[in-house]
């Protein structure tokens, strides 16, 4: 059964061999494609040799859409992820204060006070006051913010630390990856230190200019080196890269642009970077309402990193929240 | 946004060839700075303290040391009274501090001791008990 799976999957001929020949060539493709008519019947391309392909480590990199996370068809709100943060403006906006830093965050049995410093003005403290506070802070900032929470849940805040990530978009003149190359939408995986080139699933076969991510490193030496770097400096190191994937690179760049998780200043890294231990110890102590606060964010989820795992802390902690009012 | 599955993929002669090639495009120009290194494996390529300094720790703590504010901050580390006690440098590179990553896994115990001494003598720091890569090996 092992062989017949192996055979099937691994594209083998009924000798179990890999080689050059019509079985190999329906997965890898063909030296001439097959066509219609006379002179149409197709040559099967050589193969790469064994050792080759795994000593590329190229299986590392597939692995990456063979995960269950990445198995579900996935859909972008059109204009961006940033969109969904605007929709809930659309809903709330009046309710918001911009340019907050909170200092301080104080409870006691009556209800909860944040302290903040507004930073259009530099130095002007002002206070908003309210029965509960649900908390979306970054751990990284929280853990340096003074709360009076419990000893578990401040323990807790202060047990993540915060992954790194850098990607880098690069704007060219033309969408070349589908004129030249017949790639819509999808990413290459690369042992370079850009990681991957992802092409937009956008607008495919329009002319014109064309943004690609050139870049997405995950932790790692790469992650923290492109962050060390100056901006302009990730984009010019991102374009040579690319360009010995895709040559075009060359002629038709325009511009860049690179984001370091790290360097963002509300939130001083990309994710919470949860260990298995750390779960263990701290999770559900950063999770529980402590008197009249509660926390909420990526970083109070099995999810890190994505806004669904933001999103399913928040209506958690809602819910236990509402409960806990009416119960009194 | 989306997350990526920590699986890094090892090319080794990448590094060695990118600095050769920017050697020979600039020759007989004055010595520029040395190009960031991006390291071809699953650890930090740069060996001295400089260097990993330079690539790594500028990351968040910035190129004079100095840290950075936002929302919340990096500790500065130049005249940094917390470096006096080496050990305490040396725990806090192996295994993190509140949102600061742990480098055991990326950095060797000679990679920890070389950045560790080197931010323990510069950004005006000057503190003279060097530590050995057995110190942090122990401290693993």
């Amino acid at each position: 059964m092992l062989l017949a799976a192996l055979r099937s999957w691994g594209a083998l001929d009924e000798n179990y061999a890999y080689k050059a020949g019509d079985d190999s060539a329906e997965f890898r493709g063909y030296e001439k494609d097959p066509g219609g008519g006379l002179g149409a019947e197709p040559v099967p391309g050589q193969i790469i040799g064994l050792s080759d392909i795994l000593r590329s480590r190229l299986w590392s990199r597939l692995t990456s859409f063979a995960l269950y996370e990445f198995q579900t068809t996935m859909f972008q709100p059109v204009g961006g992820m940033g969109r969904i943060g605007e929709a809930f403006v659309k809903e709330v906006g009046d309710l918001i204060v911009y340019s907050a830093k909170v200092i301080k965050i104080e409870q006691n049995d009556k209800g909860v006070t944040a302290t903040y410093e507004d930073v259009k003005n530099p130095g002007t403290v002002r206070k908003a006051s309210a029965d509960w506070c649900v908390c979306t802070i970054p751990l990284s900032i929280l853990s340096q913010i003074e709360i009076n929470v419990g000893a578990l849940m401040q323990a807790a805040i202060g047990a993540v630390p915060y992954a790194s990530s850098v990607k880098v978009g690069l704007q060219f003149k033309r969408r070349f990856w589908e004129e030249d190359d017949l790639i819509f939408g999808g990413i290459s995986y690369t042992d370079l230190p850009i990681r991957q080139i992802s092409y937009p699933s956008t607008d495919f076969n329009t002319n014109g200019k064309g943004v690609l991510l050139g870049c997405y490193t995950w932790n790692g030496p790469n992650s923290y080196e492109f962050t060390s770097m100056a901006p302009d400096e990730r984009v010019r190191r991102a374009v040579e890269y690319g360009a010995q994937i895709h040559p075009q690179y060359a002629t038709e760049f325009e511009n860049g642009i690179s984001v370091a998780w790290h360097r963002s200043p509300f939130t001083l890294g990309c994710a919470g970077d949860w260990t298995e231990a750390a779960r263990k110890q701290h999770y559900d102590n950063l999770c529980q309402i402590d008197g009249r606060i509660v926390l909420a964010g990526e970083h109070c989820s099995y999810i890190p990193a994505w806004q669904e795992g933001a999103i399913l802390s928040s209506l958690d902690a809602i819910g236990r929240l509402h409960k806990r009012v009416l119960q009194g | 946004m989306t997350t990526m599955p920590h699986l890094l993929v090892r090319s080794p002669y990448l590094s060695a060839a990118v600095l050769l090639l920017a050697i020979i495009a600039a020759p007989g120009s004055r010595a520029a700075p040395p190009e960031a290194t991006l390291s071809p494996g699953f650890r930090f390529s740069e060996q001295s303290g400089e260097a990993l300094y330079t690539n790594v720790c500028q990351a968040c703590h910035m190129g004079g040391g100095e840290g950075a504010v936002g929302a919340g901050r990096y500790p500065a580390l130049a005249k940094d009274e917390n470096l006096r006690t080496a050990g305490y440098s040396v725990y806090v590179v192996l295994h993190g501090y509140k949102a600061m990553p742990p480098f055991a896994r990326l950095m060797s115990d000679d990679q920890v001791a070389a950045v560790v001494n080197y931010v323990r003598t510069h950004f005006g720091n000057a503190y003279t008990d060097a530590v050995t890569a057995d110190d942090v090996k122990s401290a693993r």
